[in-house]
């Protein structure tokens, strides 16, 4: 079985290489003139300079998983490969002593139960592999579900892995190239190579903050990650979650993480502004119901026999005063999405941990379930909020970036 | 005397354990930075595909469509986190009546989307399910539209926004249609623009034409990222030039992560923009019909037994009757209703097969004229 993986994987890396090369050659904009003798120079540099960027930031990639002795590696489990799961998820080493990984990364989760229980808790163990293949172990030093985030503290006696920095996940945009490192489908922890994935980013949005089906229906919800989402096309694939998302100057822009996306096939990563914003306040060990709430800079009411909903108050040099929200207008729709009502609308701006009772039907009878429809959302995270001046019925959208509840609030 | 000495050495160790902590609390690895090489050729590319982005999202629109959802058939709720409790995911239409979808903005009030987003089609313009149609444009104002044609051959519907209202019409960025033939060959540079979930935002996915003259020459094939948001989006080559417009004509590749997609190519576009301007709602060809129902009658030889025979088809009409056994039609073997669909999929609406079948001991061949599938 082992060397039958060796193999496979070792024909699907000169895969990937080709059908880069093919992509590169395609891409050059010095293309060859028809008939002359091609000219692969852009290619040759091209490939170049991946191989050297690829080589110089994988030190900084881990694999990790739950427990204190990590997955059972000689053992005739399936591999990653053949049953598309993985034993470890990925992590980058920080500031030296610690790595950021994705709490909902499959490895990294107990199958117990539906709710919070299924998630590390701070103190929790963790088996890591450094991609030479050195094992060590650390332990869970802080979470925050609202950037789906578990930050690692490396045990003493740790491999001094380089670190890599956060960049500005705003200042890239859509159309920039990315490169994805991971343990993908177990390469690391199996065949000890940290898999390497060229892409472009996609997109950059929220998911939907209502469950656009039924927006009306008091007993549905939208996804409960309230946090923005960097669209990736590069390759994720189980075991990657956690990994690092690169941009071109060696800067960690996004998280892989996994997560529920209905019908889409795509890669998504969690935007390194949110990760920095909450990053200081982890290491310090403070607890997840402690960290620094998100802050959006206005209130809102509605009045009495009248449905819309008004801006109230706005706090002055806020997130909201900042993105041009007006006192008095209607707020209209939030990332585009109506409001269905008052109640769902704190749901859609992400205000604090919200759960609803739901009941799910099986072969047995159904039976309730309490289930998150939001973490809260994000400090760093943009919303484009649609207000509408009641006198003319103009409307604007604006671009509010969350920001951090002062301290002596 | 012993006990002190046993509590002092306890209250010293307990010190000296407790220093430990404190400085294994304060002890910090030196941060060591990456080194990262040089990537100019890579931020050439770069800076190239964004500037390209951003000039073709600029001609994009996003598109919702309100459907009646009891004429749909609507979804169950959704139960975000646990899969398998809502719709049914495998099922390549789900989510198509929400949207958002992408729109190209072709001529100074008309917008190109794929046909797919609306429906089932009724003679009169878009079906009876579509209640409302919302165009968001790139600096997020929001205007009604209406279809004001259809071409289900090529999968495009033209839209144009309800102006009447407000009396003016917003300005577009109108994305010129090539008037030349544009050239497309296998490996030829794609970026495709669409808008994302977000109507606000751009969705961009770069890749290559994989193949060409798919779906009986409608469409070629690209390797770009293709979500249910991108459908509509335009597809553009490196120097910005409009190739083609994302459709799926294949749909049963959707759902699967298989990274296949279609678009239409640019000349067809135009063919099926200037025949809808004039109001044309042009229906998908008709599917060839036969009329019969078979099963394999033996596992080793040819021959499919008639199970039924749908009144008023070529069947009927050539006389064919449950229980004969299909032996050959136009010469090949028949073993499975593979076979049979094969052929018949293989001809069009009016043409005639030649059916050779077995009835009793007798073995004829008779000849059926292929109807449309009702």
């Amino acid at each position: 079985m082992g060397v039958l993986t060796l193999k496979t994987r070792r024909l699907q890396a000169a895969i990937i290489a080709v059908a880069l090369a093919g992509f590169v050659g395609v891409f050059a904009l010095t293309a060859p003139e028809a008939g002359a003798e091609a000219n692969f120079e852009t290619l040759k540099s091209l490939q170049k300079e991946r191989r050297s960027f690829s080589k110089a930031l994988t030190p900084a990639v881990v694999a990790i998983a739950a427990g204190d002795k990590g997955p059972d590696i000689g053992g005739d489990q399936q591999t990653g490969l053949a049953a598309g799961n993985a034993m470890a998820a990925s992590g980058f080493v920080v500031d030296g002593d610690y790595v950021v990984t994705c709490i909902e990364s499959g490895p990294l989760m107990s199958a117990r139960g539906n709710d919070d229980d299924r998630y590390l808790q701070k103190g929790d163990p963790v088996w890591m592999m450094a991609h030479d293949g050195t094992e060590f172990s650390g332990k869970v030093v802080g979470r925050d579900r609202r950037n789906l985030l578990l930050l690692i503290k490396m045990d003493e006696g740790h491999p001094k892995l380089p670190s890599l920095r956060l960049g500005d996940s705003d200042k890239g945009g859509m159309g920039t190239t990315v490169f994805g490192f991971g343990n993908s489908l177990d390469c690391l922890v199996l065949d000890r190579h940290i898999s390497v994935s060229y892409g472009t980013v996609s997109g950059f949005y929220r998911f939907e903050p209502i469950d656009v089906m039924n927006p009306d229906d008091a007993n549905t919800g939208g996804d409960p990650y309230k946090g923005n989402v960097l669209e990736i096309d590069v390759a994720v694939h189980d075991g990657d979650h956690g990994g690092p998302i690169v941009n071109l100057d060696g800067e960690v822009v996004g998280m892989m993480c996994a997560h529920y996306m209905a019908g889409r096939h795509l890669g998504c990563a969690v935007p390194s502004n949110q990760i920095r914003a909450v990053l200081p306040q982890l290491k310090k060990g403070i607890d997840e119901g402690e960290l620094a709430q998100a802050d959006l800079g206005f209130a809102a009411k509605t009045p009495k026999g009248d449905a819309n909903i008004y801006i109230s108050k706005v706090a002055k040099d806020g997130p909201a005063a900042k993105a041009g929200m007006e006192l008095g207008w209607q707020l209209v729709r939030v990332d585009n999405y109506r409001i269905p009502s008052w109640d769902r609308l704190k749901e859609m701006l992400g205000i604090g941990y919200i759960t609803r009772e739901r009941e799910v039907g099986g072969m047995f009878g159904s039976r309730k379930v309490k289930v998150p429809v939001s973490y809260g959302v994000p400090v760093g995270t943009h919303m484009q909020l649609t207000i509408r001046n009641p006198e003319d019925g103009t409307e604007k959208t604006i671009d509010l970036i969350v920001g951090e509840k002062p301290e002596d609030f | 005397m012993k006990k002190t000495t046993i509590a002092l050495a306890l209250l010293l160790s307990l010190g000296f354990a407790a220093g430990l902590a404190q400085d294994a609390e304060k002890k910090t690895t030196p941060v060591r930075t990456l080194s990262v090489p040089s990537m100019k050729a890579h931020k050439d590319l770069e800076s190239h595909r964004v500037a390209l982005a951003k000039h073709v999202a600029a001609h994009t629109v996003s598109i919702e469509i309100d459907f009646d959802r009891e004429d749909v058939g609507g979804g169950g709720p959704t139960i975000p986190g646990i899969p398998g409790m809502g719709p049914d995911m495998s099922d390549p239409f789900f989510r198509y009546d929400i949207g958002p979808f992408s729109g190209l903005v072709v001529g100074p009030n008309h917008i190109l989307i794929s046909d797919r987003c609306l429906g089932e089609f009724s003679e009169d313009g878009p079906s009876d399910a579509v209640e409302a149609i919302t165009a968001t444009l790139p600096n997020g104002e929001r205007w009604p539209a209406r279809v004001i044609g259809r071409h289900q051959q090529i999968d495009l519907a033209l839209l144009e926004l309800d102006c009447v209202i407000n009396e003016t019409c917003p300005e577009l960025n109108v994305f010129e249609l090539p008037t030349g033939k544009v050239e497309l060959e296998r490996g030829t540079d794609v970026l495709v623009v669409g808008r994302g979930q977000n109507p606000l935002g751009a969705l961009v996915n770069d890749g290559i034409v994989s193949a060409l003259e798919r779906e009986g020459g409608r469409a070629f094939q690209l390797d770009a990222r293709i979500g249910n948001s991108t459908l509509g989006a335009p597809v553009a080559d490196n120097n910005g030039t409009l190739v083609g417009i994302v459709t799926y004509h294949n749909h049963q590749q959707f759902g699967q992560a298989s990274g296949v997609s279609y678009a239409a190519y640019i000349h067809d576009v135009r063919e099926a923009y200037d025949a809808m301007k004039e109001g044309a709602f042009i229906p998908r060809p008709p599917s060839p019909f036969m009329g019969i129902g078979a099963a394999p009658k033996w596992p080793d030889k040819p021959g499919l037994e008639i199970g039924n025979v749908v009144p008023g088809t070529g069947a009927e009409k050539a006389g064919l009757q449950i229980g004969d056994i299909i032996l050959q039609v136009n010469e090949t073997d028949m073993f499975a209703q593979e076979d049979l669909i094969k052929v018949i999929n293989e001809h069009n609406v009016g043409d005639t097969l030649k059916v050779k079948i077995l009835r009793g001991e007798n073995e004829r061949t008779v000849e059926v004229t292929l109807g449309a599938r009702p």
